[in-house]
């Protein structure tokens, strides 16, 4: 009889934080495609929903918000954390004032 | 009415503020972190060293403007953010105090560099839920 042996023995901390790091790099991923999805209609959406949160997966807008606490828990409840993004309509860049200096 | 009474450090207003990870999907999970209160950021912004702690999920990615006009792309990641507060109760022969934690979720962005002092900026989007006084060495948040 054959027995294989596992080449290495992970403790449970080391799993959390591989998982937690997939999760990581998915949600990274996920953010791309829906960033690259909400810049080609960006003029569109902010016609039509200017200060609104869009709740968005796999490069699609599957809910508008008004929310962001809102679509962060729908986010989690339909999706699951990292395959989903939230993108506030029309935000700008924020002023950080004297930490500007520092970059 | 709740307070958190500080002192001016080095012309600096400190804090102890907790990072929290919302329990979603993660296991929850929360440090304390020294906090800067700074009014002239509109928003509230975390170190690396809190993201390196916390590995908190991004939601988005959003931006800050630099001094020459550019703007700069961070990861973007939904928190509570809480500040110890005090609450006193008096009654005629008895004061009561109590520590309670209040927060807010908010939307907060990386720093792409750590600051040597403290590792989470409180901006305009957390202060404004409090009335800030500031009188000598001492700095009071209360709402």
């Amino acid at each position: 009889m054959q027995t294989t042996k596992p080449s290495k023995v992970v403790s449970e901390g080391e799993m959390n934080a591989v998982d937690s790091q997939r999760l990581i790099e998915s949600a990274v991923k996920e953010i791309e495609v829906n960033n690259e999805a909400y810049n080609s209609q960006q003029a569109e959406m902010e016609k039509e929903y200017f200060g609104k949160y869009l709740l968005m997966h796999r490069g699609k807008v599957a809910l508008v918000l008004n929310d962001n606490e809102d679509a962060y828990q729908v986010g989690c409840e339909k999706y699951g954390l990292g395959e989903f993004s939230i993108k506030k309509v029309g935000e700008k860049p924020i002023d950080i004032g004297i930490h500007t200096l520092c970059l | 009415m709740a307070t958190f009474v500080g002192t001016i450090q080095n012309r600096q207003l400190l804090l102890n503020a907790i990072a929290i990870v919302l329990p979603n999907n993660q296991q929850a999970k929360s440090q304390s972190f020294v906090a800067l209160i700074d009014t002239g950021s509109q928003g509230t912004l975390i170190s690396p060293a809190v993201v390196k702690k916390l590995n908190p999920v991004p939601i988005d990615t959003g931006g800050f403007t630099v001094a020459n006009g550019q703007s700069v792309k961070a990861n973007k990641y939904h928190l509570r953010i809480a500040i110890p507060i005090e609450t006193i109760t008096k009654s005629p022969k008895v004061v009561n105090r109590d520590l309670v934690i209040r927060g807010l979720n908010l939307d907060v962005l990386e720093l792409p560099y750590q600051p040597p002092d403290y590792d989470i900026l409180l901006g305009m989007d957390f202060l404004q839920r409090f009335h800030i006084t500031l009188f000598g060495n001492q700095f009071i948040l209360s709402n």
